[in-house]
């Protein structure tokens, strides 16, 4: 394992010195400062016979340095107290680093990373998992199959063709790592998408396979597409792996800044919905290692929808009612949330 | 059951590929227009009520490709994750456009671009 994070750094370290010998002039220095930002929320679950809170503290550093290098780090703090008809309250805290990393900008199309980092997989994971980020306060059902955080090395960029489309890609290696706060499975991977601007389009398709212990690929396709015409998102995901399920999820938000009534109220809100279905594995030879994680263990339909407030761009308050469906019993799940989204200077002046 | 359902993502999939092709399509058949928009003076504006102005576009010169103005470039590229964005100064602006440069596998020229366009 030692020889493979070695062999690892030794390509990127080439790799690096080799770009930096061709790296372009950057004739506009971006006169950037390191900031303390993330979130901080709470949401309240309720579904029949328990009630669940969830606070959540989501500090992240971003450290520019020079004009190619940034360091960014991201911890999450996240409560679960937990209420069960007939039973006192319970709770726990999760604690984690969900990245840590040094990027290097090594020229227009390709930047390096090492340490911890947000697995490229899918959409969810890397740019729509934070709580200020996200449309409906619970996650997909298929965010449990992807491997959500990774130790060890990516190359990423983006590559345009013409002036209709560009390319972009992530390949990662990640070592085993077995620690409570900075976990991760032996792994590698990627995701290539392909990004038409004009048409505010994005599909993706990833691909990765774990190197331990069962040694499966998870294989995965989104997209996410806005209109031109409306204030409309609409997004998915679909993903697939042979020992711990399959499903996919798609979602539409619509701005409702267009709305002839209610202007004041209506003009920073957002409508939105979501439909998603997870299907249990049909050749599972064992329970995986770790066990199920919190994806149901029967075929399960659920849907979402929700109502977002922004009582300031960084204040976002949200309700949802969503109805899950499955052979254990049908039920709902509402859900109360605010976040409030930070951005702090942690050096020189505000200009 | 699970291979119809699938079969059914994949196909709405497509659909709205084949939507948004034919509204890129659409855009690009409009001589002389710099926004694929359907309104392209529509400011951006912000939770709070205030207002990022659009830039008024310069006339393509014959012979050169158009491409997405800076405005374009911010909606197409930060709008569809981000439903607001809390505005600020210059520096911290550079910190957040680096970051997301890297992130989401911003092109040099879209993170210059968005850079220039919020900073204003």
């Amino acid at each position: 394992m030692n020889r493979s994070i070695v062999l690892v750094l030794g390509i990127m370290l080439l790799v690096t010195a080799g770009a930096h010998g061709q790296a372009p002039v950057y004739t506009k220095p971006e006169s950037a400062t390191p900031i303390l930002t993330g979130f901080v929320g709470t949401a309240a679950d309720f579904q029949p016979d328990q009630q669940q809170i969830r606070p959540t503290i989501s500090p992240i550093v971003l450290i520019p340095l020079g004009q190619r290098w940034l360091i960014e780090s991201e911890a999450e703090f996240e409560g679960n107290y937990t209420h069960q008809t007939g039973q006192p309250w319970d709770h726990e805290w999760d604690k984690g680093v969900e990245y840590a990393q040094i990027n290097f900008i090594a020229n227009k199309y390709m930047t390096l990373v090492g340490g911890r980092f947000l697995t490229p997989f899918g959409i969810f994971n890397e740019r729509l998992h934070p709580g200020w980020i996200r449309n409906l306060p619970d996650a997909p059902i298929i965010t449990d199959l992807e491997m959500t955080d990774s130790n060890g090395g990516m190359v990423r960029g983006a590559i345009p063709i013409g002036t209709t489309l560009n390319v972009n890609y992530a390949a990662f290696f990640s070592a085993s790592t077995n620690n409570s706060w900075v976990g991760a499975s032996r792994a590698a991977g990627g995701r290539v998408g392909f990004f038409f601007p004009k048409a505010r389009l994005e599909i993706g398709t990833s691909f990765q396979r774990k190197l331990q212990d069962d040694h499966v690929n998870t294989y995965g396709v989104d997209f996410i597409w806005q209109s031109t015409k409306l204030p409309l998102d609409i997004r998915g995901e679909i993903a697939r792996n042979r020992f711990t399920g399959s499903g996919y999820w798609i979602e539409g938000a619509y701005r409702m800044r267009r709305a002839p009534f209610w202007r004041p109220f209506m003009r920073k809100s957002q409508a939105e919905l979501r439909f998603e279905q997870f299907f249990t594995p049909t050749d599972m030879p064992t329970i995986p290692i770790g066990g199920m994680g919190d994806m149901p263990d029967v075929n399960t339909q659920r849907f979402f929808a929700g109502w977002s407030y922004w009582v300031r761009p960084d204040i976002r308050a949200n309700v949802s009612y969503g109805r899950q469906f499955n052979t254990e019993g049908d039920h709902n799940i509402w859900t109360v949330g605010i976040t409030y989204r930070f951005a702090f200077p942690l050096a020189g002046g505000s200009k | 059951m699970r291979t119809k359902l699938i079969g059914i993502a994949l196909a709405l999939t497509f659909g709205f590929v084949v939507i948004a092709m034919a509204q890129s399509q659409n855009g690009n058949n409009q001589a002389g227009s710099p926004s694929t928009s359907a309104s392209p003076a529509t400011p951006v504006v912000c939770g709070d009520g205030a207002t990022l102005s659009t830039p008024k576009p310069a006339a393509p010169k014959p012979g050169v490709k158009k491409g997405l103005t800076a405005d374009q470039m911010y909606k197409a590229n930060c709008t569809r994750c981000h439903a607001e964005l809390p505005t600020m100064d210059a520096r911290r602006t550079a910190t957040v456009v680096r970051h997301m440069r890297v992130r989401a596998n911003l092109t040099e020229r879209e993170a210059q671009a968005i850079f220039e366009y919020l900073k204003r």
